[in-house]
């Protein structure tokens, strides 16, 4: 377990930030998608909110459960977190947290989806991605 | 061998657009960090410097692929799965390459990689996984 330095939980709040997940399946095949709901919960875990019954979902229910995250906070400054899947909410506080914000967005960008669960990830491994002190490990 | 679609190669030209690349290591643990200097070569080939690659290096050493997805402003986004392709230290790209990332940041990269497109996918936000090739 590591927990997410200050700057990394700042970035995470930001409306301009973007992050990227990579999951892995059960063959070693690669997975790497946009998540525009990557929260921190505290600082030791990171949620997200499931919108598809896609890759994602299914590489971290029965595939290798590791993760990496390329966050990204305009303009020159970069994250990767490393973390293994923790637990899936298809119900409970935190999942209906995220539908009441994460829905109607969905609605007003006319995308006829919801929130199906809520993605846990505990951090274990935290690095610089700017430049020229990408690699170096935060924690 | 694959082509990819026009809107594809589009975004992956397009210096404004968010580019980050994934690869995995032999004992399946997956590491992504942001490339601008991705590039498409051609429909069919990705390139990208090796500014301060390590663990990426060695992945794709190990396990020979890896995945890129862009995201444009207008929140457009692609997944394209490659193949790695091999390292280039000198040539004629390699030196086009350097001289541009050199005039960004001021560094020099240690050469180019190569990757060959196997699969393209939709990640945006109104198709999501749909497969593009």
């Amino acid at each position: 377990m590591a927990r997410l330095p200050e700057e990394v939980i700042e970035a995470l709040d930001g409306d301009a930030k973007k992050c990227m997940l990579a999951t892995v399946n059960e063959d070693g095949s690669l997975n790497l998608v946009h998540i525009g709901s990557m929260t921190a919960i505290g600082d030791e875990k990171l949620a997200y909110a499931c919108c598809f019954d896609g890759k994602t979902t299914r590489n971290l229910k029965e595939g290798r459960k590791r993760v990496a995250i390329a966050i990204w906070k305009p303009r020159l400054e970069g994250f990767q977190v490393k973390g293994a899947f923790q637990e899936m909410y298809d119900s409970g506080e935190l999942f209906e947290e995220f539908s009441s914000t994460v829905n109607p967005m969905m609605e007003t960008m006319g995308l006829n989806c919801k929130v199906q669960s809520v993605a846990v990830i505990k951090v274990t491994e935290v690095y610089a991605l700017s430049i020229p002190i990408a690699g170096e490990r935060m924690a | 061998m694959v082509e990819m679609p026009e809107a594809v190669v589009a975004a992956l030209a397009d210096p404004e657009a968010l580019k980050v690349v994934a690869t995995v290591s032999s004992a399946g643990v997956p590491n992504a960090v942001i490339v601008a200097t991705v590039y498409p070569l051609d429909p069919k080939t990705i390139i990208f410097a090796d500014l301060r690659l390590g663990k990426t290096k060695e992945n794709l050493l190990q396990t020979k692929k890896f995945t890129v997805t862009v995201l444009t402003q207008n929140l457009e986004s692609y997944q394209v799965k490659c193949a790695f392709g091999h390292f280039e230290e000198r040539g004629d790209i390699t030196d086009i390459i350097a001289e541009r990332v050199f005039e960004r940041v001021r560094l020099q990269p240690r050469g180019v990689v190569y990757g060959i497109v196997e699969e393209v996918y939709s990640t945006s936000l109104s198709s999501p996984g749909t497969r593009l090739v």
